[in-house]
């Protein structure tokens, strides 16, 4: 079973005290492990961590025991998904593209997420935050993302696209044994998400 | 440039019965332009007060040109907010909750005056009784209607946040200690604020002005709940001291906490409007949209139940 294991991280952003200092965890493959921390803990940055889109200033995170990157042709199999999917796609590049760049999407995983061929040919601003995050959804995926990290991906989204969003997602996960480290300020979320909850503070 | 409100003379006049839309006018206790009607004994009071805010019959639609050939591409009209209606009465928050992407934030700008100028816009609003144009929507903007965006992102990275609220100093003073601010946030720059700091910013930024108004898009995103929660109490406490409150949100567990009403928004129009309460049941709610939402949430059944299910 593959593990994401961060160890003894410390990180802080330049000219500001030390976010977390030490900092331990490790999640395995199928688990969906929740942090929870008081506003202005770090959590995004430890999600942007996990990813290795931030270096940590020590310490290391390592997936089954190699550090977490990505490599040329080998995406990264620890995918962030974020908060606001408007930010996470270039404006200027039609979706078809922006969510092929890393490897072509499976038509059934267009299918599962709900994403509508017509979407496709545009651009980011022509669509909802609904249907923006089901199309990072499939470009996360499309790479076979060993682990998923999402950080408040169902914040910005109506009930019912959060729960559509989430049950395809766990039943990826499920069927694939891959592990979620996810972030939520909904308690009730949280509740029906998570098989483990980690407090950070 | 913005267009004006285009409006119809005959539909000032409701049902027959005597309309005063003079501004200035003191409209304690007068019939006030409703979209549902009073029955005639009700003295035209609403439960919590007269009308603040009435949008009625609204739509807003753009032209648009798509590309139909190599050379050539043909102009089309793809209409966002289709014949919405929805009031605001003082001292009331309105929570409008509904699917992603359905104009809810278009409809936050037509209330504030602001139109793209490809957009067609017809309906009427009124402002305290009083028929508005887009130019005097625009002159009651950052007065009487004041705005909370959704985040510290809509201040001016490069302004000490003092001068960012502007009025008074002694105004900025009494804002600041009623929202627990210290003296020294006036001298910081947006990007050095806490998440609960902005969020008290924003709101010091509306009501500078004492706005009689206020229209909050998103504000909670990226607060936690306790902060979240502090938000909303903050939009109570200004609602009971008489102002009135257009709470445009996902959220709906929070805009239940705080809402007198609920408008349920669904492809551009307000599809059912009802009180906070009915939430508390499914058999409550009248449309197959608002119980499918009800059965989606993470404290019912966090399930799809799809448009069938009662």
């Amino acid at each position: 079973m593959s593990e994401l294991r961060a160890r003894d991280i410390s990180f802080g952003y330049a000219g500001a005290p030390a976010l977390f200092e030490g900092l331990n965890l490790v999640v395995r493959g199928g688990e969906r492990v929740a942090l929870r921390a008081p506003s202005g803990f770090g959590k995004s940055t430890l999600c942007q961590i996990l990813a290795g889109y931030l270096e940590p200033d020590a310490g290391e995170v390592t997936l089954d025991g190699e550090p977490v990157r990505a490599r040329p042709g080998k995406p990264n199999p620890v995918q962030l998904v974020w908060q606001h999917p408007e930010q996470a796609l270039d404006p200027y590049v039609r979706i078809r593209k922006s969510i092929g760049e890393a490897a072509p999407v499976p038509g059934e995983l267009l299918d599962g997420l709900g994403v509508r061929d017509e979407w496709l040919d545009r651009f980011p601003h022509e669509l909802s935050g609904g249907e923006l995050q089901r199309c990072c959804l499939a470009r996360t995926l499309s790479v076979a993302p060993r682990f998923i990290i999402a950080d408040e991906i169902s914040t910005m989204l109506d009930a019912v696209t959060q729960v559509q969003i989430w049950e395809f997602l766990l039943e990826y996960c499920k069927g694939r044994d891959v592990g979620l480290v996810l972030v939520t300020h909904s308690d009730a979320l949280l509740e029906r998400l998570a098989t483990r909850t980690l407090d950070l503070a | 440039m913005r267009r004006e409100l285009e409006t119809h003379a005959g539909e000032m006049a409701p049902q027959g019965r005597g309309a005063d839309h003079e501004p200035g006018h003191d409209h304690e206790g007068e019939f006030k332009h409703h979209h549902h009607v009073h029955l005639p004994h009700d003295g035209a009071k609403h439960e919590h007060g007269h009308h603040l805010l009435q949008v009625e019959h609204l739509s807003i639609g753009f032209d648009m040109y798509r590309r139909a050939g190599l050379l050539s591409s043909e102009r089309m009209f793809s209409k966002v907010i289709d014949d919405l209606s929805i009031a605001v009465h003082v001292g009331e928050i309105v929570a409008i909750v509904g699917a992603s992407g359905s104009g809810k934030t278009l409809l936050a700008d037509a209330i504030m005056g602001l139109y793209e100028p490809n957009a067609r816009v017809s309906g009427t609003i009124y402002f305290d009784g009083v028929l508005q144009t887009a130019a005097s929507l625009v002159g009651h903007r950052g007065r009487e209607i004041a705005f909370v965006p959704q985040s510290v992102k809509s201040l001016n990275p490069l302004m000490k946040v003092g001068r960012q609220i502007g009025g008074s100093k002694e105004r900025r003073a009494e804002l600041f200690r009623q929202y627990r601010l210290a003296p020294e946030v006036e001298d910081l720059y947006p990007f050095e604020l806490s998440g609960g700091m902005a969020r008290r910013v924003l709101l010091a930024t509306a009501l500078i002005s004492d706005p009689r108004l206020i229209i909050a898009d998103e504000p909670t995103p990226g607060l936690d709940l306790e902060l979240a929660i502090k938000a909303m109490d903050d939009f109570r406490a200004f609602a009971d001291a008489g102002g009135g409150v257009l709470l445009i949100t996902h959220d709906i567990e929070l805009a239940l906490r705080v809402a007198d009403r609920v408008a349920v928004f669904r492809d551009g129009t307000v599809v059912e409007e009802t009180d906070v309460a009915c939430f508390d049941d499914p058999a409550l709610l009248e449309t197959a949209f608002a119980r499918r939402l009800w059965h989606a949430l993470p404290t019912h059944d966090f399930a799809d139940v799809g448009e069938g299910a009662r």
